[in-house]
C-alpha cells in the first residue's frame, strides 16, 4: 500500500513535468515560424539606429541609455538588444526568436505565480490550473503582435520583471509570515521591481499590482502578527496611493489636456476615455474569444466615442465598467471575494497607464500583454473558488480548458503565418482595416516595392483620405517615396506643386522626409534629381525664412539633405532655423559646428565649440558626441 | 477467465475478416477529402500544417476537424497514397468501437436484467458486441475510408455514454448531489462536441442519454422510482420530437433549400425514410449481403402515403411498433431502448435534411441498439429455464456472420469485383451498372497501356457499353451514363455506321431535368475530356449543352469552370476568361480554381497590382484561413 502511494506520489511530479515539456514545445512549434516576418513601425526608427553598432560597438552605452521613447529610457530593453547585436547578430530573425524565447519563459512564469497563488486559497489541482491558464495566455493570440513586434520586447521585459517580482514577493511574504526571512527573495523582488520600469514605464505599475496582491489575494488568510502588519501596510499603501494619484491628476490636468494638441491628436482626454471604455471590453472579448481577422497591429480606424451616445456601444462599455468595478469594489469586502476582486484590479491597473489620461494612441494590442494574465487568473479564480466548493468538478474542468488551450493555438498559429510573411501581412492588415491610415500606407509602400505604383498611389490616396494627421505636403512627399521605391520617374509638376498647401507649414510629421532621406542613402533612388527636391525645400523655406514654418527636427533633416548635396551654406541656415528654436540640441550645434567648418566660419566654430563644452560640462553630450566634438579640437 | 478475454480473439478475428477488403480502392468522396485533397498533406513540418488539414473538409457545419485530424495523421505516418493504411486504420477503429459497444452493452444490459448474474450479461454484452462488429452490413461503413468520420463520430457518443451509464447506475442507487449531476453533464457536453466535430451526428449524444434515461433507468433515483423525474425526463425527449412534427406543418426555410437540388420533395423524403427504417431493420436482423450494396438507387421513391402501397403500411407498423414498445415496456424495456435508440439515432440523417435517400453507413450508429436487442434474447429464455450452451451462442452467430462478412469484404477487394457485385445484387440500379461499366472501362484501358496484345480487351469494353447502356435505359438523362457513352462510342467505335448522339440526348437532358452533382461532374468531365483529346466532341454542341446547363444553374461553379476551360481551349482572348473568372469569383470568392486562374491570368499579363488585388479578395474570403498557406505560397520571395 505504502509502496503505491510512493510510485502515485512520484508519478504526479513526472506528469506535470512531462505536462509543461510537452506545452512548451508545442508553443514554441506554433511560434516558431513568426521569425519570418518583417520589422514593423517603431522596429525601424528604434532598432535601426542600432545597426551603426557595427562600426562602433565602443558606442554600446549610447544606445542602452540613449533611447528617448519613455520617461526613464528603457535602457534595460535598449541593452537587450545591444547584447543581442554585439553577441548574437543574426538579423530581424534573430530579434524575434529572442522575443518568442522570452513569450515562453515568461508564460511559465505565469504557470509559476498562479500556481504559487491558486495554491495560496486552497485551490484542488491548483498546479494544472495554473499550468493550463498559464498556457491559455502564452497561446493567446492576441499576444501575436506583442511577440513578434520586435521593439514590443520592451513590454515583454517590463513583463518579465513584474512576474519575477510577484513570484519573489510571494516566497519572500510566505517566509516573513512564518517567522523566517527569505533574504534572497526580498532582494530578486526589490530588484525586479526596478528593472521593470526600466524595460518599459509600465514597470512601474508593479508597485500597485504588489500592493494589491497584498492587500487583496492574501488578506482572507492573513493571520498572525507579520501577516496582519503586511496587510494593514498595504492597506495604508493603497489609500495613499490613490490620494496621490487623484492629487496628481488634479495637478497635471492641464499638462495632460494640452498633450492631446502637442501629439497631434484627433481627440481629447475625455473622448479618449470614454472610447477606452469600449477599447477595454475589445481587448477581454479577444483575449478570450479571439476574431483573429481583427487582429493586427493597426487600429488607427477604431471609432472614436465622440459623446456617451456617439456610438451608444460607448454609455453600455462605460456602464458596463461602473458595474465591474462596483462588483469588484463589493467582491473586496468579502472574504471569499477578494481574489477576484485582484483579477479585475490587476487586468484595470494593468492598463492604467497606457488606456487611460496620457495622450497616446487608442488601441494597441500589445497593452494587453500584462494586464491580459489577470483576465486569465480571473478564469483560474472563478472555477478555483469552484472547485474548492465542489471538488468533482476539477476534472471535467481541467478537460474544458484543454480544448480550450487546443483552440486557442490553433488560432494563434495562423496569426503567426500571417505574420511570418510580410506582404502577408500587409493584405491582411488592409483587407481587415480598410480604413487604417497606416495599414494603406503599408500596403502602398509594398506595391511600390513590388513595381505596381498605379496601385501604391491608389492606396496613399486612400491613406491620405482617412488621415487627421498629415497635409497634403506629406502626401507629395510619400508620392516621391513610391515612384522611387517603383524605380519611375517622378512627373515635374509634382516637384512644383510640392508644399503649396498650408504654405505656412507644410508638411506635419518629419518621418516621411526622415524616411525618404533614408531611402536615397540606401541608394533606392539612382535616378531621382534629388538637387530638384533640396531646391524646392529651399524655395518653401529658405527664401523667406521663418521659424514657424517647420520643427526644429524638420529644418534638421533638410539640413541633412543640403549636407549630402555639399551645399553647406543652405544647411548652415537650416541648422539655424532649428537652434533658434531649440537652442540646447546638441545635434543641432553639432551640425552648426560642422557646417560652420565646412564654411571656415572661425568665430561660429568657437562659438558653437565653448557651447558644446558647456553642455558636455553638465553630461549633456553621448559618448559618440563627445567623440565628435573631439575632432573639432 | 472471464469473458471480456474473448474480445481479443474476436478483435483479431475482425481484423482477419476484413483482410480481403484492405486492398480496396477509395471511392467517390474518398477522392476529394483524402485523396486529392493538398491541405491534410503535412509537409512542412509546421504547426499551421495540422490547423489546415483540420479546418480542411467542406463537409458539415463544423468542417469535422477530428476526423480531417485522423487523416492527416494516416498519411502522414503511412505515406500519401497508402490506401491500405487507410483501411486498416478504420477496422482498428471499428474494432475499439466493438470494445465500447462490448461495455456499454454490459451496463445497459447489467441495468435492465437486474437478475441475471454477471456471466450471463456479460455473455450477453460478448454476442451484441460480436454482432455488431462482424455485422456485414457495416463494411460500406469501415471499407468506404471517408466513413472514418461516422465511425469517430459512432466512437465518441458511445464513449459518451458509457460515462454516462455508469454514473447512471451508481445513481439508481445512491442518488447524486448537484455538482455530481453537473460534472456528469459537463463530460457529456464535452464529449457531445468531440463527437459533433467528427461528424455532425455527434449531436444526437445528448439525446441518446435521453434514451437510456426513459428506456433503462425510468426515473430511478436513489433506489426508488421517482415518477416525476420520469415524466420530466420523458418531456425533454419528446421535445425534439414536437420540433420535428411542427417542421412538419412548416418546414424552416433552411431545410426547404437543401431540396433545390433533389429529385424528391421534403413529403417524399420523409415517407421513404418510414420505409428505409425498415429496410435498415431487415438488414440487420437479416445480413444477407445480397440485399447490401453501395448502391440502393433502385429502391423506389414514396411519392405519397399510397405510392407505393408499403408505405403506409410502415408508417403505421412503425406507429404501432413504437406504441406496443411503450405498452410493454415493464415486461420488455429492452425492446423500447433498442427502439428508440434506433430512431433517434437515424433521426439526423434519415430526417428532415435533403441527403441522399439511402447508405448503409447511417446504420453505424442506430444498429448498436438493435444488437443489444438482439443480444438480450438470450437472456429472456434463460429466465423460463431453458439453458443453452454458452459456447454454441457465441460461435454460433460468429460463424454465421463471418462468413458472410468475409463474402462481402472479398467484395470489396478491388473496383471491378465490388461494382460487379452491386450490379448483380442490384440489376436495377443505374449507379450499379453505371460503376460497373467504368470500372470495366477503366481496367481495360490500364491493361491497355500495360499489356497492349491482351485480346480481351475489346470485348471488356464491350461489355462495359452494355451495362452502360442498361444504366441509360434504366435512366435515359443521366449525364454521367451518357458521358462515358460518348466516349466510349467515339475512342473505340467511331467506325460504327449508327452511333447514336449521345451529345444531342445529353444537349436536351441539360435543358429537360434538374442537373444533380453528379451530372454536373459528368458535364465538367466531359469537357476535360475534350480538352485534352481524349474525347471527340463537336464543339458546337459541346458549347450548347454546357450553355443549356448554366441556363438551368446559373451559380454552379463547376459548370462556370468547364466553361472557362472549354473557351480557354478555344484560344479566347485573356479579357474573355478573365471576366468568367470575374463571373466565378463573385459566385464564391474562395474558389480555388477561379483565384488560381484568375492569378495565372494576371501573371500572364504582368499586372501585379491586380495579383494582389485577387490574394486581397482570397484573404478576405478565407475566413477559417485554410488556404493561408497556399495564399503564402503566391508571395514567392516577396
Amino acid at each position: 500500500m505504502s509502496r503505491r502511494w510512493a510510485i502515485n506520489s512520484l508519478n504526479v511530479p513526472v506528469r506535470y513535468f512531462l505536462s509543461v515539456l510537452a506545452l512548451l514545445a508545442i508553443s514554441l512549434w506554433v511560434y516558431w515560424p513568426g521569425q519570418n516576418g518583417p520589422l514593423m513601425l517603431d522596429d525601424r526608427g528604434s532598432l535601426f539606429i542600432l545597426e551603426a553598432l557595427d562600426e562602433n560597438p565602443a558606442h554600446a552605452l549610447d544606445y542602452i541609455l540613449g533611447d528617448n521613447s519613455g520617461k526613464f529610457g528603457r535602457p534595460v530593453s535598449m541593452a537587450s538588444f545591444v547584447v543581442e547585436k554585439i553577441f548574437f547578430d543574426s538579423g530581424i530573425a534573430g530579434q524575434k526568436r529572442v522575443n518568442i524565447v522570452l513569450h515562453t519563459i515568461n508564460g511559465l512564469l505565469v504557470v509559476w505565480l498562479m500556481g504559487l497563488l491558486l495554491r495560496f486559497h486552497r485551490v484542488p489541482q491548483s498546479d494544472w490550473f495554473a499550468l493550463l491558464l498559464g498556457f491559455a495566455w502564452l497561446l493567446a493570440p492576441l499576444n501575436v503582435s506583442t511577440v513578434l513586434y520586435v521593439v514590443q520586447r520592451m513590454a515583454m521585459l517590463a513583463a518579465t520583471f513584474m512576474l519575477a517580482a510577484c513570484i519573489a514577493y510571494t516566497y519572500w511574504r510566505q517566509s516573513a509570515v512564518a517567522g523566517a526571512s527569505n533574504i534572497f527573495a526580498g532582494v530578486i523582488a526589490l530588484l525586479c521591481c526596478v528593472l521593470a520600469p526600466l524595460s518599459k514605464e509600465n514597470g512601474l505599475l508593479i508597485i500597485p499590482i504588489v500592493v494589491l496582491l497584498e492587500f487583496l489575494w492574501f488578506r482572507p488568510l492573513s493571520i498572525g502578527r507579520q501577516s496582519f502588519m503586511l496587510f494593514r501596510l498595504s492597506g495604508i499603501l493603497v489609500a495613499v496611493g490613490a490620494a496621490l494619484i487623484a492629487v496628481a491628476l488634479v495637478v497635471e490636468m492641464d499638462g495632460i489636456i494640452a498633450g492631446y494638441a502637442g501629439a497631434g491628436r484627433n481627440y481629447g482626454l475625455y473622448e479618449r476615455l470614454m472610447t477606452e471604455g469600449r477599447v477595454l471590453w475589445d481587448y477581454c472579448a479577444q483575449t478570450f474569444w479571439p476574431q483573429t481577422f481583427r487582429m493586427g497591429l493597426f487600429h488607427d480606424d477604431y471609432d472614436i466615442s465622440r459623446s456617451l451616445f456617439d456610438p451608444i456601444s460607448t454609455l453600455y462599455a462605460l456602464m458596463g465598467w461602473v458595474l465591474v468595478i462596483a462588483a469588484a469594489l463589493f467582491f473586496s469586502m468579502r472574504a471569499w471575494g477578494t481574489p477576484i476582486a485582484f483579477c479585475i484590479f490587476w487586468f484595470l491597473v494593468g492598463h492604467s497607464m497606457e488606456s487611460t489620461f496620457l495622450a497616446l494612441e487608442l488601441y494597441f494590442e500589445h497593452r494587453n500583454y500584462f494586464p491580459g494574465i489577470g483576465l486569465f487568473l480571473l478564469v483560474g479564480t472563478v472555477i478555483g473558488l469552484l472547485v474548492r466548493s465542489f471538488p468533482v468538478l476539477g476534472t471535467t474542468t481541467l478537460a474544458w480548458l484543454l480544448v480550450y488551450v487546443v483552440y486557442l493555438a490553433l488560432q494563434t498559429s495562423s496569426q503567426v503565418q500571417i505574420w511570418s510573411s510580410a506582404p502577408l501581412l500587409r493584405i491582411n492588415h488592409v483587407v481587415n482595416h480598410p480604413e487604417s491610415e497606416r495599414a494603406n500606407e503599408e500596403m502602398s509602400i509594398h506595391l511600390a516595392g513590388v513595381g505596381a505604383l498605379e496601385e501604391a498611389l491608389i492606396y496613399m490616396e486612400r491613406a491620405a483620405l482617412v488621415s487627421t494627421r498629415e497635409r497634403l505636403g506629406d502626401k507629395q512627399l510619400r508620392e516621391i517615396g513610391l515612384y522611387c521605391l517603383a524605380r519611375r520617374e517622378l512627373p515635374v509638376a509634382h516637384l512644383a506643386s510640392l508644399g503649396q498647401n498650408n504654405p505656412e507649414r507644410p508638411f506635419a510629421a518629419v518621418s516621411v522626409l526622415n524616411g525618404l532621406l533614408g531611402l536615397f542613402k540606401e541608394g533606392k533612388c539612382p535616378n531621382f534629381d534629388e538637387r530638384a527636391l533640396a531646391d524646392r525645400f529651399a524655395e518653401l523655406f529658405l527664401h523667406d525664412p521663418q521659424v514657424s514654418r517647420a520643427s526644429p527636427k524638420m529644418f534638421l533633416v533638410l539640413a541633412g539633405l543640403e549636407n549630402r548635396l555639399q551645399r553647406y551654406d543652405s544647411a548652415y541656415q537650416y541648422t539655424e532655423l532649428s537652434l533658434s528654436l531649440s537652442p540646447y540640441d546638441v545635434t543641432g550645434l553639432l551640425m552648426k559646428l560642422h557646417f560652420s567648418t565646412a564654411l571656415d566660419r572661425s568665430g561660429e566654430i568657437d562659438r558653437t565649440f565653448r557651447e558644446l563644452q558647456a553642455l558636455d560640462a553638465i553630461g549633456a553630450l553621448s559618448i559618440s558626441q563627445r567623440e565628435t566634438l573631439n575632432l573639432y579640437q | 477467465m472471464t469473458l471480456s478475454w474473448c474480445l481479443v480473439p474476436l478483435f483479431l478475428l475482425t481484423l482477419l475478416a476484413y483482410g480481403p477488403g484492405y486492398s480496396g480502392p477509395l471511392l467517390f468522396d474518398d477522392w476529394s477529402v483524402v485523396e486529392s485533397n493538398p491541405r491534410i498533406a503535412i509537409a512542412d513540418g509546421h504547426f499551421d500544417s495540422w490547423r489546415i488539414a483540420l479546418a480542411s473538409s467542406e463537409a458539415g457545419d463544423f468542417g469535422r476537424p477530428i476526423a480531417m485530424f485522423s487523416f492527416a495523421l494516416n498519411q502522414l505516418v503511412f505515406g500519401p497514397d497508402n490506401v491500405f493504411a487507410l483501411k486498416v486504420v478504420n477496422v482498428v477503429i471499428h474494432c475499439v468501437v466493438g470494445l465500447v459497444i462490448f461495455v456499454l452493452s454490459r451496463l445497459v444490459l447489467a441495468a435492465l436484467f437486474p437478475s441475471r448474474k454477471q456471466s450471463q450479461i456479460e455473455l450477453a454484452a460478448l454476442i451484441s458486441c460480436l454482432v455488431w462488429l462482424l455485422h456485414p452490413l457495416h463494411v460500406s461503413t469501415v471499407l468506404y475510408t471517408v466513413q472514418r468520420m461516422a465511425q469517430l463520430s459512432t466512437l465518441f457518443v458511445l464513449l459518451g455514454l458509457v460515462a454516462y451509464v455508469r454514473q447512471r447506475v451508481q445513481w439508481a442507487r445512491t442518488g447524486a448531489s448537484l455538482p455530481e449531476i453537473m460534472n456528469t453533464l459537463s463530460w457529456l457536453l464535452l464529449v457531445t462536441v468531440l463527437a459533433t466535430l467528427c461528424k455532425e451526428n455527434g449531436v444526437l449524444l445528448p439525446l441518446l442519454a435521453l434514451v437510456v434515461e426513459v428506456a433503462v433507468f425510468r426515473g430511478m433515483w436513489a433506489g426508488r422510482e421517482n415518477t416525476r423525474l420520469r415524466y420530466l425526463l420523458i418531456a425533454v425527449l419528446a421535445v425534439p420530437f414536437i420540433i420535428a412534427a411542427t417542421w412538419l406543418f412548416f418546414p424552416p426555410d433552411f431545410v426547404l433549400a437543401g431540396y433545390a437540388g433533389r429529385e424528391f420533395s421534403l413529403e417524399s423524403r420523409l415517407l421513404t425514410q418510414s420505409r428505409l427504417l425498415w429496410h435498415y431493420l431487415g438488414w440487420l436482423s437479416f445480413p444477407a449481403p445480397s440485399h447490401m450494396g453501395f448502391h440502393h438507387d433502385d429502391i423506389l421513391i414514396s411519392r405519397s402515403f399510397w405510392e407505393p402501397m408499403g408505405t403506409w403500411i410502415s408508417i403505421g407498423a412503425w406507429l404501432l411498433v413504437l406504441l406496443g414498445s411503450v405498452a410493454c415496456q415493464r415486461r420488455c424495456p429492452v425492446l423500447l431502448f433498442a427502439l428508440l435508440f434506433f430512431v433517434v439515432a437515424h433521426s439526423l440523417e434519415s430526417g428532415f435534411f435533403a441527403l441522399e435517400m439511402v447508405f448503409e453507413h447511417r446504420n453505424y450508429l442506430p444498429s448498436v441498439g438493435i444488437c443489444i436487442l438482439l443480444a438480450s434474447l438470450i437472456l429472456i429464455p434463460s429466465s423460463s429455464g431453458i439453458s443453452v450452451d454458452s459456447r454454441l451462442l457465441v460461435l454460433g452467430p460468429t460463424m454465421i456472420l463471418l462468413s458472410l462478412l468475409v463474402l462481402r469484404t472479398t467484395a470489396w477487394s478491388d473496383g471491378i469485383t465490388l461494382s460487379g457485385t452491386n450490379v448483380r445484387n442490384h440489376p436495377n440500379s443505374v449507379r450499379a451498372n453505371y460503376w460497373y461499366g467504368h470500372w470495366l472501362l477503366r481496367d481495360a484501358e490500364s491493361q491497355q497501356v500495360s499489356h497492349p496484345e491482351a485480346e480481351d480487351l475489346k470485348g471488356k469494353i464491350i461489355e462495359a457499353r452494355s451495362y452502360l447502356i442498361s444504366a441509360h435505359n434504366l435512366k435515359s438523362n443521366d449525364m454521367a451514363v451518357l458521358y462515358l457513352l460518348h466516349y466510349i462510342d467515339g475512342r473505340y467505335f467511331s467506325a460504327a455506321p449508327e452511333r447514336p448522339d449521345w451529345l444531342g440526348i445529353m444537349a436536351s437532358s441539360a435543358n429537360n431535368h434538374i442537373l444533380s452533382s453528379s451530372d454536373v461532374n459528368a458535364l465538367v468531365a466531359l469537357v476535360g475530356c475534350t480538352v485534352d483529346k481524349h474525347c471527340v466532341s463537336e464543339d458546337r454542341k459541346l458549347g450548347v449543352i454546357i450553355d443549356s446547363a448554366r441556363n438551368s444553374h446559373p451559380r454552379s461553379l463547376p459548370l462556370l469552370a468547364a466553361h472557362y476551360q472549354l473557351k480557354s481551349a478555344e484560344k479566347q482572348p485573356l479579357e474573355q476568361l478573365e471576366s468568367i473568372a470575374k463571373r466565378g469569383l463573385v459566385i464564391d470568392p474562395t474558389d480555388l480554381f477561379f483565384t488560381a486562374r484568375s492569378f495565372e491570368l494576371l501573371h500572364v499579363k504582368g499586372d501585379v497590382a491586380g495579383m494582389y488585388r485577387v490574394l486581397g479578395a482570397w484573404i478576405s474570403s478565407d475566413l477559417t484561413r485554410r488556404d493561408l498557406a497556399m495564399i503564402k505560397s503566391k508571395f514567392g520571395d516577396n
